[in-house]
């Protein structure tokens, strides 16, 4: 698992605990598998701006585009090649 | 004991649009029986000036929204499936109700708490959840839940311990009456009025602060909801009638869109605690035009056309559907 996978990973099982099945992969379908729903994708991703200090830009901020945990690393891995 | 329940699958969930859990559940029974369920999401062309209206002045909120009729309620007035509500039974007379109707194919509604159920996944969102008991796999109960998404399979136990003392029962189905189906099309969205924008001008000011942002997300996310509502119906009524034109899809395709993008950007600019009010305003103006402009070509439309079926729909009024499926 690629380092911006695992960092999303941990940080929905930190986030939501409880709430997710302990088994989550870069292929695991937010919504229907997970139970994020785009309210609570947008409290991921305000969680990951706080936790690794970046600030997505309003463009990238749509949740209907993140439909698995890989949209949810490769949005991050974005942000931080451009740190 | 066999293992027998009826033919649902959770995923059936992805196309209910249901503000709540019984309007899920509802819309899930029509589409199992193959009934042209989008017909009945012609109610939503509210706008978003009025359902903010709601929020602010009638202190609604999104789990027990009123400004928009139930899909039930819209599904009774036409004569198409009628549900009866009961309520304080204990468990053995909701288990008796249960296994006669699942007699007949038919499943059964379940109040229940929601935080009792094994595996959460997910919260909920309110305390009284409706669960739908499809049938029994040996000696446990097979239920589908619409929030999250899943089938489950539970002990007498288990359910016992989830159940609230009411269940809602369904009727049988009804083939549609199409001439007053299109009737009542066309007298509600006669009733329509684009936005106003009143409530929006009010709202969206210097004096804006990140914790007003709940009731408008809320409010918004109403209106979310209505729009992909109305691209369903709007896809099926061009699939099936000559009312809806490509261009209008598209439009409304367009609305759809900026309404997600706000809502988003609501929620972000709340959990940020940090407001961009020019970008709030922006995408609001914009969506409200587009709003405006599918509503007006839409009235034009209903007002100027004799709506006509055609297709599939032709041929589904033809035939006389089983009304539930059997095992």
């Amino acid at each position: 698992m690629d380092h911006a996978t695992q960092t999303v990973v941990e940080f929905i099982l930190e986030r939501f605990a409880g709430l997710v099945p302990e088994e989550i992969t870069k292929d695991s379908l937010l919504k229907d598998e997970l139970g994020i729903d785009s309210l609570r994708i947008v409290e991921l991703l305000v969680g990951l701006e706080e936790k690794l200090n970046i600030t997505f830009d309003e463009s990238d901020l749509n949740p209907d585009a993140l439909v698995t945990v890989g949209d949810v690393s490769n949005l991050l891995q974005k942000y931080e090649r451009v740190r | 004991m066999p293992r027998k329940w009826l033919d649902f699958k959770a995923e059936i969930f992805a196309h209910t649009l249901g503000i709540t859990c019984v309007e899920n559940h509802y819309m899930a029974v029509l589409i199992q029986q193959g009934f042209p369920y989008p017909c009945l999401f012609f109610q939503n062309f509210q706008t978003v000036d009025k359902t903010i209206h709601d929020f602010i002045h009638n202190k609604e909120s999104y789990i027990a929204y009123r400004g928009m009729k139930r899909l039930h309620e819209i599904g009774s007035e036409l004569g198409i499936l009628e549900t009866t509500h009961i309520r304080n039974l204990c468990f053995d007379e909701m288990i008796y109700i249960f296994n006669e109707t699942i007699l007949r194919n038919i499943p059964l509604l379940v109040r229940v708490d929601p935080f009792q159920l094994p595996r959460m996944v997910g919260v909920p969102w309110r305390e009284d959840h409706y669960i739908m008991l499809i049938g029994k796999d040996h000696s446990n109960y097979v239920i589908l839940d619409d929030y999250p998404r899943r089938m489950l399979s539970l002990s007498e136990t288990e359910l016992k311990n989830a159940f609230r003392s009411e269940v809602i029962q369904f009727g049988e189905i009804h083939p549609m009456d199409w001439d007053k189906y299109f009737q009542k099309v066309k007298e509600y969205v006669g009733e329509c009025e684009p936005s106003g924008e009143t409530e929006l001008k009010l709202i969206f000011n210097e004096n804006l602060t990140t914790d007003d942002l709940l009731f408008i997300r809320d409010a918004i996310g109403i209106h979310r909801m209505s729009r992909k509502r109305l691209q369903a119906w709007g896809q099926w009524m061009k699939e099936n009638s000559n009312l809806m034109s490509e261009n209008m899809l598209h439009l409304l395709k367009e609305t759809s869109e900026l309404t997600d993008k706000l809502y988003a950007m609501l929620e972000f600019f709340r959990l940020r605690k940090k407001l961009n009010l020019s970008s709030l305003e922006q995408i609001t103006k914009t969506l409200l035009e587009k709003d405006n402009e599918w509503i007006r070509k839409t009235k034009e439309a209903i007002k100027q056309k004799k709506i006509v079926l055609k297709g599939d729909m032709k041929r589904w009024i033809m035939q006389h559907k089983r009304l539930w499926n059997s095992f």
